[in-house]
């Protein structure tokens, strides 16, 4: 074989579809890191400029308002209200493709009250149970993190009115989204 | 601001477009670039400016493909700026040529699709995209184009079947232009509102489809072009705005309020006069907020105004208030080659002022406007430009 068809063969089995596992992406700029790292085990702490006093997502070398770099990480509420939501029904990642094709996947954007946007997965189930069925702009909500599967912290938005002070009770929701598991495929490598 | 006076645009080139392909994107830009000298029946030689517009070039820029091509400007630029980077490339090109800072520059936008390499891209985008939205679904700009388009609905009362008029139209001037990639295809209102789910609202006519190719032009002074015997256009005005509204929470206007009133008194023309529109329409609904921030329409009303205008690029619609837009289809229907996509507007004003459009002209036409938004990051677009292009001399 020459090296060509080594690489096309090695190519043909290394594709994200054929593999075992597929994980949500891992890939993170330093800063990336470093937020993934301070909210572990924690409910949420964001960037905090200390001159400005103010939040700042996704995280940046220099807080965005006085261009200081005096930024420490802090504890949020994580309280805000849903800008728009949707739900998506393809993706480019394997991870989310697999969990597509059980069902699609909500996310929203959400206006924090300590300032930032965030996009967060959206935990719809809540708000069914709570028989709020049209989560829309302005429906209220709590943005918690919590790490997932690659390891990486992400953020999470539920109704405002559950409990999540606790890690076991963050944790139960994000392995009731199925964010905790990897995509597992049959006889995949 | 100065006046763009004597700077002349010419040579518009199309070239490659391809669903995927194994050549990369210097393949793309050298073979534009040498349709587009040859196109104006220069030499490689002639060449004193050069600019390129690329997402795929790697670690290669316009200084490393100088080498490649073997040319030795004394200008070169490169626009990374997506959908703006032809009228941004256009405004820097011009002012270069206005003050001799080089004579005959080349503007080429150029892109490949290997196989996979979307992904890739929109798993890189950006520093905002890589931490805070790319692992929220993956869904890449389809995501934010979905809440942008889901709050719009929201907002202004905006139906599917008004986002389905700029899709069928375009799809119709696509019909008529060559190099389309979906031109071939027919499009109606069913095939529309029953295609496959991609996002909330957005479903699969849609969405752009990613795709290689090249677009490039040529700029220099109105003299030489005239000197050259080639039929050129010329710049009424031209302006751009980035980051605006940073206070928005959701993106429902661009940069272009900001200027709009500027950018039609410099042309001393009006919305009503533009013989032709072309948006960056990447998305129905970043067409319908180009046509409202433009004047065309009031804010919230662009869904109406779409069910009331004939788009097509011959008027050969039902209704009565016409407005040719996208002539050539956009690039909902021709493909979105990277960032060449941001030449594709301008390049179709090129061709149909120039009367070089071959099967979709816009009989009489004497003015049109472009108009380009850029780089989706992280929750919206932040680069938003337009100009407005005439015929010489009248």
């Amino acid at each position: 074989m020459t090296t060509n068809d080594i690489m096309k063969s090695r190519l043909k089995y290394n594709r994200p579809s054929l593999r075992a596992r597929a994980r949500p992406p891992k890939n993170r700029t330093p800063l990336g890191e470093a937020f993934s790292a301070a909210n572990m085990g924690t409910s949420l702490q964001l960037q905090c400029c200390v001159d400005c006093r103010r939040f700042q997502y996704p995280s940046q070398e220099v807080c965005q308002v006085c261009l200081n770099d005096n930024l420490v990480w802090r504890a949020a509420a994580g309280e805000g209200h849903i800008i728009s939501q949707t739900t998506l029904y393809n993706s480019l990642w394997e991870f989310f493709k697999r969990r597509i094709k059980q069902k699609p996947w909500p996310i929203a954007t959400v206006s924090l009250d300590e300032g930032p946007i965030v996009f967060a997965h959206l935990d719809v189930e809540e708000f069914d149970k709570a028989k709020i069925l049209d989560v829309s702009e302005s429906t209220q909500v709590k943005v918690f993190s919590h790490y997932d599967c690659s390891m990486r912290s992400i953020l999470i938005a539920t109704s405002k009115d559950i409990f999540t002070d606790t890690k076991e009770a963050r944790r139960k929701i994000v392995t009731r989204m199925s964010l905790s598991e990897p995509a597992f495929r049959d006889g995949g490598i | 601001m100065k006046s763009y006076d004597g700077v002349a645009l010419l040579s518009p080139v199309s070239f490659g477009y391809s669903r995927q392909s194994s050549h990369s994107a210097a393949w793309f830009i050298g073979r534009t670039f040498q349709s587009v000298i040859h196109g104006a029946g220069l030499k490689k030689e002639d060449i004193d400016g050069f600019a390129v517009t690329s997402f795929s070039l790697g670690s290669d820029s316009s200084i490393t493909l100088t080498q490649q091509f073997q040319i030795t400007p004394r200008w070169i630029e490169q626009f990374p700026y997506g959908g703006a980077s032809g009228i941004i490339a256009l405004r820097r090109a011009a002012r270069a040529i206005q003050c001799g800072d080089a004579d005959i520059i080349a503007c080429i936008g150029g892109d490949a699709a290997a196989h996979r390499s979307f992904e890739h891209q929109a798993s890189i985008f950006s520093g905002f995209t890589i931490d805070a939205s790319f692992p929220y679904g993956a869904g890449g700009p389809n995501t934010a184009f979905s809440l942008i388009t889901q709050n719009y609905m929201e907002k202004y009362g905006t139906s599917r079947e008004d986002f389905a008029r700029i899709s069928l139209d375009q799809r119709y001037n696509a019909n008529h232009y060559p190099a389309a990639l979906l031109g071939h295809k027919t499009l109606s209102l069913d095939e529309y509102m029953n295609a496959r789910q991609i996002a909330g609202p957005l479903h699969l006519f849609d969405c752009v489809m990613p795709c290689a190719g090249g677009e490039g032009f040529l700029m220099m002074s109105e003299d030489r072009a005239r000197h050259l015997k080639q039929p050129y256009c010329v710049i009424r005005s031209a302006q751009e705005l980035h980051n605006a509204h940073p206070s928005d929470e959701i993106q429902f206007r661009g940069g272009w309020t900001e200027f709009v009133n500027e950018l039609y008194a410099a042309a001393q023309t009006g919305p009503d006069e533009i013989d032709l529109v072309q948006t960056y329409d990447d998305y129905p609904v970043i067409s319908m907020l180009q046509l409202e921030d433009l004047g065309f329409c009031k804010k919230g009303e662009a869904g109406k105004f779409v069910q009331e205008t004939d788009m097509r690029f011959d008027g050969s619609g039902a209704l009565n208030k016409k407005l040719p837009h996208n002539t050539n289809g956009g690039q909902l229907s021709v493909g979105q080659a990277g960032a060449a996509g941001g030449y594709l507007g301008l390049n179709e004003t090129l061709r149909q002022l120039t009367d070089t459009a071959v099967n979709n002209s816009v009989p009489k036409a004497k003015i049109g406007l472009i108009s380009g938004f850029g780089m989706i990051n992280y929750d919206r677009g932040l680069c938003s430009a337009a100009a407005i292009l005439a015929r010489p001399n009248i």
